[in-house]
């Protein structure tokens, strides 16, 4: 084939030009780390790119849920745990008022402690993490109990999905807890009942108190142990997300980054080839046969 | 033969070396010019005479100045031209939209789709906090104003390919009438027996502009002239042009391009698949319009199921019934008009996280459902999630902006080969001129010598007579 002068200039700059876009394209990418500029640099992994970062966002909000609901069920396991050291306290006060040796005005004293400690119970009845009640079912922005004790929440309770198919319940209807709405003693009303049977010097009273602490007890003790499963739930599922999220970072990286190493090796490359594209067309330029004439 | 005749050959032989040098220099300085092809000396031998026996040459005669033109070379270059003009369109255009669509760690629609579900996910564990609430609300206005900038972005970019499509028209009518002038001038030219080449050499280089605006195919004619068709329609005729207009598309109202016949024209506008203004108009109608429809495909979606489950639940106020977007009219235009329905614009409390009317702040369930709609199977006939669907939209245009920049590639590559082709044939090579240039400077170095010869031959007889 002839050879032409355009022929030669048209491969000159078609070469020049290429590698001035690999040069450029090897820059990109070293400069800013990532293997995707656009969708069409590699549209499989732009795909996968979007469908990962909704799955990190997605683990990012479960842990942050699980964190809120790991925090609120500890703040109710606290109220639960003062709630529970209220009624040892009540037993052993009715432990000593029961017998003999005590005295009427031993009784009315405590009476007045016993009162005391009712209210201790209300307000940790009325626990919160926040602005929301632990113990006032969905109503979680008032009061679950008024200072007389009565139940002001709902029997609902609020549940928070933390993982597909996981949901953990991180309200208690306060009534079941402390009022036996649901079975179970009512704790307030026998504590009550234990202030007014220690007031009017009710022996018979007082030790049914006693029991009624003892049941007390054992039904927040239910309590516990149901939160001590959820948190451990959380737990377990926290663990597993923060290993799916480790994961995921290594996923996104391995579809959006560049290799360093490779991406600086490929700067080095594509300049040097840019560079001898161009010294081969000066180089040629300056072979004509015009200069031997 | 006497000594007169071979000063008479010498004579012609330096104008024909001097002719020779003058093509070659013509050639040289036309080297880089559009659309030239190289010119060729025709020489011939003059011919014999018969001279006491002898049958004796009578030097050189120089014919004419020939045109290495191939029509058929060059008509690959024009078919080229329009295939590698159209990718070169479509791979620009491909470009420029793509930027819309990058997204990654910058935010964009992928993260405000994600941020919108994910703002309900924790609206599920706080929906008594006003914070929460009011994050569900601006993660809404930012998916939808996203989501109008894109469509905005779109629409602008097809109201840039519709206005492009008019203004090559205006071009693509201008060389028409170049050419056609050029076709008088060359009939003109070659009827009265003169050469026309550089006319040639611009009515080509004139082809050639035309040819990237669009699908032309060029019949020369017996007497010079070149009939051009521009998609299929024949725009030039000898020395008249026909006009190309751009007539509004009743139900779209983008232009659509017609070729004047007469009194009425004729829309060639989907014959234009060669060219920048094929490329313009496949751009406008096909793909920005595709993506058009996904995105709307994807706000309608979100705003009709997000909708469905708001308006069945309960704000703090007890109230229910409203939507969360403002419900879209149709699917056509949901991207451009997703906006935050009025009733919960700036009300937190107008949140629908409760799925009953008791009015309990710590009702989240339908916040819960509301979320959930992030991994169902709400778009593409319920085949596919809202994160899906989004996820092939990005892929599809990726794909089919690499196919675009691939085609570009390969576009460029063909029309490389079409031009060393034609180049072989009618392109000037430098080092061939400079031989030439040699050649015809020893030609007439040597008939200067048989010149000299001859005369000191002619003195040696006159001094032989005196």
């Amino acid at each position: 084939m002839r050879v032409t002068a355009a022929h030669a200039y048209r491969a000159q700059l078609d070469s020049m030009r290429q590698k001035a876009a690999e040069s450029v394209e090897a820059q990109r990418a070293a400069a800013s780390g990532s293997r995707i500029d656009r969708p069409s640099d590699d549209p499989v992994a732009s795909q996968r790119a979007v469908l990962l970062r909704a799955m990190q966002s997605d683990v990012g909000t479960s842990r942050g849920k699980m964190e809120q609901a790991r925090l609120e069920l500890g703040t109710a396991e606290d109220a639960l745990d003062g709630m529970g050291s209220i009624l040892a306290r009540l037993r052993e006060l009715g432990v000593q008022m029961a017998t003999a040796l005590a005295s009427s005005s031993e009784r009315a004293s405590a009476s007045a402690e016993v009162v005391e400690l009712k209210e201790a119970l209300v307000s940790f009845g009325n626990a919160r993490h926040g602005n929301k009640r632990l113990f006032a079912g969905q109503q979680t922005t008032s009061s679950a109990f008024d200072a007389t004790g009565a139940y002001l929440g709902d029997a609902n309770a609020q549940s928070v999905t933390v993982a597909e198919g996981a949901t953990v319940q991180v309200t208690f209807a306060g009534d079941e807890v402390l009022a036996g709405a649901a079975g179970g003693v009512d704790i307030l009303q026998a504590v009550q009942d234990f202030a007014d049977a220690l007031a009017i010097d009710d022996v018979a009273g007082i030790q049914s108190a006693i029991g009624d602490m003892d049941l007390g007890t054992e039904h927040l003790l239910e309590y516990r142990a149901d939160i001590g499963a959820r948190m451990g739930l959380i737990e377990s599922l926290d663990n597993h997300f923060q290993m799916v999220e480790v994961s995921l970072l290594a996923d996104v990286a391995d579809v959006t980054e560049v290799d360093p190493l490779e991406a600086f090796s490929e700067v080095l490359r594509t300049q040097q080839a840019f560079q001898s594209a161009m010294q081969v067309s000066v180089a040629s330029r300056t072979q004509s046969i015009f200069d031997l004439l | 033969m006497g000594l007169f005749a071979i000063l008479d050959h010498s004579s012609r032989a330096l104008q024909t070396a001097s002719a020779g040098v003058n093509v070659a220099s013509n050639n040289v300085s036309n080297a880089n010019t559009p659309g030239y092809a190289r010119e060729i000396l025709s020489m011939n031998a003059k011919g014999s005479s018969l001279n006491r026996g002898l049958l004796l040459g009578q030097g050189v005669d120089p014919q004419t100045v020939l045109s290495s033109y191939d029509r058929y070379s060059q008509a690959s270059v024009f078919g080229r031209l329009g295939t590698q003009s159209y990718a070169e369109g479509r791979s620009t255009a491909f470009r420029s939209i793509e930027t819309s669509f990058i997204d990654g760690d910058a935010g964009g629609l992928t993260s405000a789709l994600d941020g919108l579900f994910q703002a309900f996910s924790a609206l599920e564990s706080s929906p008594e906090e006003p914070a929460a609430r009011q994050a569900v609300l601006a993660a809404g206005g930012l998916l939808a104003t996203l989501m109008n900038q894109a469509s905005g972005d779109l629409t602008q970019r097809q109201t840039d390919a519709d206005q492009r499509v008019a203004s090559l028209v205006t071009s693509a009518n201008g060389l028409a009438n170049e050419i056609a002038a050029l076709n008088a001038q060359i009939a003109e030219l070659e009827a009265g027996g003169q050469g026309a080449h550089d006319l040639r050499s611009r009515r080509t280089a004139a082809l050639e502009d035309l040819s990237r605006l669009g699908p032309v195919t060029v019949q020369e004619k017996a007497d010079g002239t070149a009939t051009v068709l521009f998609a299929n329609h024949s725009i030039v005729v000898g020395g008249n042009a026909r006009a190309l207009s751009v007539v509004d598309d009743p139900v779209t109202g983008l232009n659509q391009v017609h070729v004047e016949m007469g009194a009425s024209s004729a829309d060639i506008t989907a014959t234009l698949g060669s060219g920048t203004l094929g490329a313009a108009v496949a751009m406008r109608d096909e793909t920005i319009t595709g993506l058009q429809a996904q995105l709307d495909e994807l706000a309608f979606g979100i705003a009709t199921e997000i909708n469905a489950l708001h308006s069945t639940g309960f704000g703090l106020d007890g109230v229910t019934g409203r939507d969360f977007f403002a419900a879209p009219a149709a699917v056509d235009g949901a991207a451009a008009s997703l906006a935050m329905d009025a009733a919960v614009l700036g009300d937190p409390d107008a949140v629908a996280a409760a799925s009953t009317a008791a009015g309990a702040p710590g009702d989240n369930s339908n916040a819960t459902a509301i979320a959930s709609l992030a991994t169902e199977l709400t778009m593409a006939s319920s085949t596919q999630t809202f994160n899906q669907y989004w996820g092939g939209v990005i892929s599809g245009l990726g794909h089919d902006a690499a196919a675009a920049y691939s085609s570009f590639d390969r576009a460029a590559l063909e029309l490389s080969a079409a031009f060393d082709v034609r180049d072989s044939i009618s392109g000037v090579s430098l080092e061939e001129e400079a031989l030439d240039l040699l050649r015809f400077q020893d030609a007439y170095k040597a008939a200067t010598r048989v010149m000299q010869t001859a005369n000191e031959m002619l003195d040696e007889l006159l001094n032989l007579v005196g």
